[in-house]
């Protein structure tokens, strides 16, 4: 080719293939290079494309924009700003210090049956939007929010304490459940994945570890985690269970210390903390999937009561520790989010006692994962009990449950909510959503914030 | 194995499955059927062609998403495949494949053989070539997309904007770096 071909050359069609492959700051970047490649950059089918994307990945709830095919481009910018900033209403702005978190969307569940024990419920709203888990003391359920309609229910686990439970819904045709519970009687602890139809309801438990306790703690399983193949659960503070139900494969990891776990695209993160003791130790670790191919342990007889052998984490290669002791030792409760934004970037939050701190995590194709501070250790003054959302929002309990915002660290701010009657709730990690029991009318709220 | 011809009357025998990654191939193969017709393409050239379909041989390669990179600094996924072809359509949001070094190479290369690569997978159909790889992060960013800049540099990319209408872009965009 002898004439010197200039990228504006290119047919808009070949550009907006490119875009269909990039992340939104790639698009964003590149449409600020010339007039042609901003017109394309914002061109509506770009948006849309990366709308949808981030619907795929779970990361756009379908309730929070739920008029994509009409929605001018402006405003799905706007949506995606939402993101990584939290709902508008849940800050101050310079010019309104009185403002009040105020609901844009509100959606209820289920108001015909009443739970035998509603106080000791609970409800999680899945990323997607489409789906709520709903813990009451007759076992888990699953409700379609769209269509308000019990999908699933699980009736084996009558005579057991559900104490943790998450679910992983890649696509509106499959559900995987995972529920760990333990039992009244015994010291039994059960850790099942169940694979739901979603059309008729019925499941196909998939794996089963059974195995037993040698105290009886009130609290035996906390941060149940699963994506794809992989699922995560802490188990009695210290142990960490992982498995590829899948190929039917566990480990068990034991710590030295208190133990919280998430599973990002091909890396299991794992963070430590020595606790009650004044200079403990606090660390974060990336154990990537293929090097526990040389520890997992075969499942041989689904049910059967197995006696675990846990691996030390200290024998486990891992990848890119960061040691966090001077911020965090206290800290127990970890939520890793992908960057709505940027592919291959974590945020990572920690929190624990009256205060929270967060991390960048970087997983490049090319390299090592990189880890960096973003922001100090913010002090809350009370007690974080509820998750983070991306954006740095949490919930305290003042005299009323109110929204902390992190996000600006030099003016982190509180806002009072409505008035709710429960404080069994759930954030929605990006949408900031808030699921909660409604008592009085025995039905799952969920409200989205403008 | 498939016979494909270029625009400069090469043939190329390859196997079925790596052209089959080609939309336009695979289409063009069923309207055939099981014939040893050769398919030709006219519209790609020799050189193109193998930058697109063979193995990395030469000092500068292109990954599967349409990245050019040196061999000699380059771990491919499976090394036994073309690096190209090597992934499925609906893997194209995937990362795989393990780059270093590539910034400093990549400036050098040659810039009309890179768009003549884009023409062909674009003609070839071939999504994950066309891929988000040609904006991606580089060494000089330890987090985030190539600002415009290095992307105008990279790309012959002529900034027709006034000095003006660039800070007020770059400042209704800021929001997208995600800080």
């Amino acid at each position: 080719m002898s004439q010197r071909l200039f990228f504006s050359d290119l047919d808009p069609d070949i550009i907006f293939s490119i875009f269909a492959c990039c992340d939104i700051s790639r698009v964003v970047s590149t449409g600020q290079t010339c007039r042609y490649l901003h017109t394309l950059a914002f061109d509506r089918s770009v948006w849309r494309g990366l709308l949808l994307d981030l619907r795929r990945r779970s990361i756009l709830d379908q309730n929070y924009v739920p008029n994509l095919e009409t929605l001018p481009t402006d405003e799905m910018i706007v949506a995606v700003q939402r993101l990584l900033t939290g709902p508008h209403t849940w800050s101050w702005s310079k010019l309104d210090f009185d403002a009040v978190p105020e609901v844009s969307r509100k959606i209820t569940l289920h108001r015909a049956i009443i739970p035998a024990d509603f106080r000791s419920s609970s409800a999680k709203l899945l990323p997607s939007g489409r789906y709520v888990l709903w813990n009451n003391s007759t076992g888990l359920e699953c409700w379609g929010v769209a269509e308000n309609r019990l999908i699933w229910k699980d009736a084996s686990v009558v005579n057991d304490w559900v104490q943790d439970y998450t679910a992983d819904d890649p696509d509106a045709n499959s559900l995987i459940i995972m529920i760990c519970s333990r039992s009244h009687a015994d010291l039994l602890i059960r850790m099942e994945i169940v694979s739901v139809d979603v059309q008729t309801g019925t499941h196909n438990r998939v794996f089963k570890l059974v195995s037993r306790i040698t105290r009886s703690d009130q609290d035996v399983f906390k941060h149940a985690v699963i994506r794809g193949p992989i699922a995560a659960v802490c188990v009695q503070h210290s142990r960490c269970i992982i498995v590829d139900w899948r190929a039917q494969l566990y480990v068990v990891l034991k710590c030295q210390h208190s133990v919280s776990v998430a599973l990002v695209s091909r890396y299991i993160i794992v963070k430590t903390a020595e606790r009650l003791k004044f200079d403990g130790k606090s660390q974060i670790q990336l154990i990537s999937y293929d090097t526990l191919h040389g520890y997992w342990t075969p499942m041989l007889e689904t049910g059967a009561i197995v006696e675990f052998s846990p691996l030390l984490l200290e024998d486990v290669p891992t990848l890119s520790a960061l040691d966090t002791t001077d911020v965090d030792q206290y800290f127990d409760d970890m939520d890793v989010y992908e960057s709505p934004v940027q592919e291959g970037e974590y945020r990572v939050w920690i929190y624990g006692d009256a205060a929270l701190v967060s991390y960048r995590l970087s997983i490049p194709t090319n390299g090592e994962p990189r880890w960096c501070q973003r922001s100090p250790s913010v002090d809350t003054g009370h007690n974080l009990w509820f998750s983070t959302t991306y954006s740095g929002h949490t919930l305290i309990d003042r005299e009323r449950l109110t929204v902390f915002s992190a996000t600006s660290v030099t003016e982190s701010t509180e806002m009072e909510l409505p008035e709710l009657e429960t404080w069994d709730l759930h954030l929605a990690a990006y949408s900031g959503a808030l699921t909660y029991l409604d008592h009085t009318n025995s039905s799952v709220v969920i409200e989205y914030y403008r | 194995m498939v016979l494909l011809v270029t625009s400069d009357n090469e043939q190329f025998q390859t196997e079925k499955d790596i052209v089959e990654r080609s939309v336009l191939i695979k289409n063009m193969l069923e309207d055939v059927g099981e014939s040893d017709q050769p398919i030709p393409l006219p519209n790609v050239s020799s050189s193109v062609l193998k930058k697109v379909t063979q193995p990395s041989t030469g000092p500068t390669e292109i990954d599967v998403r349409g990245r050019y990179l040196s061999t000699a600094s380059t771990t491919v996924e499976s090394p036994s495949r073309p690096p190209i072809l090597e992934q499925s359509q609906d893997e194209t949001r995937k990362r795989t494949t393990d780059i270093s070094e590539w910034d400093q190479k990549f400036i050098t290369v040659d810039q009309e053989m890179l768009f003549e690569i884009i023409l062909a997978a674009n003609y070839l159909d071939i999504k994950s070539l066309l891929c988000r790889r040609w904006l991606q992060d580089g060494s000089q960013h330890d987090q985030g997309a190539r600002p415009p800049e290095e992307i105008r540099k990279l790309f012959n990319i002529v900034n027709d904007f006034t000095p003006e209408e660039e800070a007020q872009i770059k400042k209704e965009n800021e929001w997208a770096e995600d800080r």
